[in-house]
């Protein structure tokens, strides 16, 4: 549990864990950081054809994810963001949607 | 608290009669201390642990049922009670645990419910399925029951057993077979035995299908990289389809090279995902395959890629 807040501290997801050697002049606080900022990118890249977004909340612990009309979820992880993104489109966010990926296969040319 | 390795976890499954206790006897030699079994027999009473008993440190058998439906509660609370005793010091130097499935289960679902314990996960890491086929029986097993479909296609290894009692054009005609489903066959040597639990080169032992292979509305693919993986992206990606589609994903393996971080070894099952592991074998080779039931296998590898242009 966190001595400050009071949140219950769980496991951290696969995908958010620090695998490897640091890089050179990098704390593994650093890279996590600089991770979930590209993760928070990405993320609202596969979630805008679903007509939602996400971002992280203040204590950089969680996200909150959230549609146009302002209904927010606010999770752990990417397996619960999932779960509340599909309730929150009212349909599954599915990664083989030709939609998301015309999308996405665009997302290069969009910068 | 003592910090402790995981266990590596061998799942030998084949169908009824294919040989896997056999199979299991000679990987325990003379005698494997570091190994413990669980036993799962269809029939009330089994004879196995008869057979393997004084082989190896412990086994517990769990009868009267599949392992991968009604039985699956007791193969867990079977490998709790080993895993209790192993951290109690009463199994000495244990390091592997081998599920021998029953003929007709399936081993994925008993992966699958391992990956998700609570507790367990933390304890075993999976080191390879490996499916016994038999070269009499095997090519007819195959044609008609869907339980040895299933088996072939969990393999990480398939071991062809009874190929000296078989015509080589039976052996030839399965292999064919088994290379129709996407599966890589290994010839049975006396080398392969005790090499079959061996902690080491789990990566260069895994049996990979090559790409386009399919039987029915099962698909793989095999996906190759030349290049590094954005990590982020990929975790995004993958949590999701294993989100999206776990019930298809009959299996995700492999080696990705992550950008910045080196080869990191990926293993699914359904919706279960093994913690992915940073390895430092350079000579693995780099490649992702994929083996799914109702996808499209270029779908999958489009998705993949187009995930990655939006890191």
């Amino acid at each position: 549990m966190c001595v400050l807040c009071g949140d219950l501290v769980g496991e951290v997801h696969w995908a958010e864990r620090t695998l490897g050697p640091s890089s050179a002049g990098s704390s593994d606080e650093a890279q996590r950081r600089q991770a979930r900022f590209k993760r928070a990118r990405i993320l609202n890249r596969v979630l805008a054809p679903y007509q939602l977004s996400m971002h992280e909340d203040l204590s950089g612990t969680r996200y909150v994810v959230g549609d146009r009309k302002g209904a927010q979820e606010v999770v752990r992880d990417l397996d619960e963001l999932w779960t509340a993104a599909d309730r929150l489109a009212h349909v599954p966010v599915d990664p083989l949607d030709e939609r998301l990926l015309a999308t996405l296969e665009g997302s290069s040319a969009d910068r | 608290m003592t910090h402790r390795e995981r266990l590596r976890l061998t799942v030998i499954t084949g169908f009824l009669g294919s040989g896997k206790t056999t199979l299991l006897r000679r990987a325990l030699g003379d005698g494997r201390p570091d190994v413990a079994v669980v036993v799962n027999e269809f029939a009330d009473a089994g004879v196995d642990q008869e057979l393997i008993g004084g082989a190896c440190a412990w086994v517990v058998t769990v009868s009267g049922g599949c392992a991968c439906c009604e039985r699956r509660e007791e193969v867990l609370i079977a490998l709790r009670q080993i895993l209790d005793a192993h951290e109690r010091g009463r199994l000495g130097a244990l390091r592997h645990v081998v599920i021998e499935t029953s003929g007709l289960a399936d081993p994925l679902p008993i992966v699958t419910a391992i990956t998700l314990d609570p507790v367990l996960r933390h304890h075993f890491k999976l080191g390879a399925v490996v499916t016994v086929v038999d070269a009499l029986d095997g090519e007819e097993q195959l044609a008609l029951h869907p339980e040895a479909r299933r088996q072939a296609l969990s393999a990480d290894r398939i071991v062809v057993s009874k190929t000296d009692l078989a015509e080589p054009a039976q052996v030839k005609a399965l292999e064919a077979k088994l290379a129709g489903l996407g599966v890589s066959v290994v010839t049975p040597a006396p080398e392969p035995w005790a090499d079959l639990l061996s902690a080491s080169g789990r990566h260069e032992r895994v049996a990979l299908p090559e790409a386009g292979a399919h039987t029915g509305n099962v698909t793989s693919a095999s996906i190759k990289f030349d290049q590094p993986l954005d990590w982020v992206a990929f975790g995004v990606w993958l949590s999701l389809l294993v989100h999206a589609h776990g019930l298809g994903l009959l299996r995700i393996k492999g080696v990705v090279p992550a950008a910045g971080i080196g080869s990191i070894a990926i293993n699914a099952v359904q919706h279960a995902l093994y913690p992915p592991e940073h390895i430092d074998s350079p000579a693995v080779p780099a490649r992702l395959v994929v083996i799914a039931q109702d996808l499209s296998a270029d779908s999958i590898t489009r998705s993949l890629l187009a995930f990655q242009r939006a890191a």
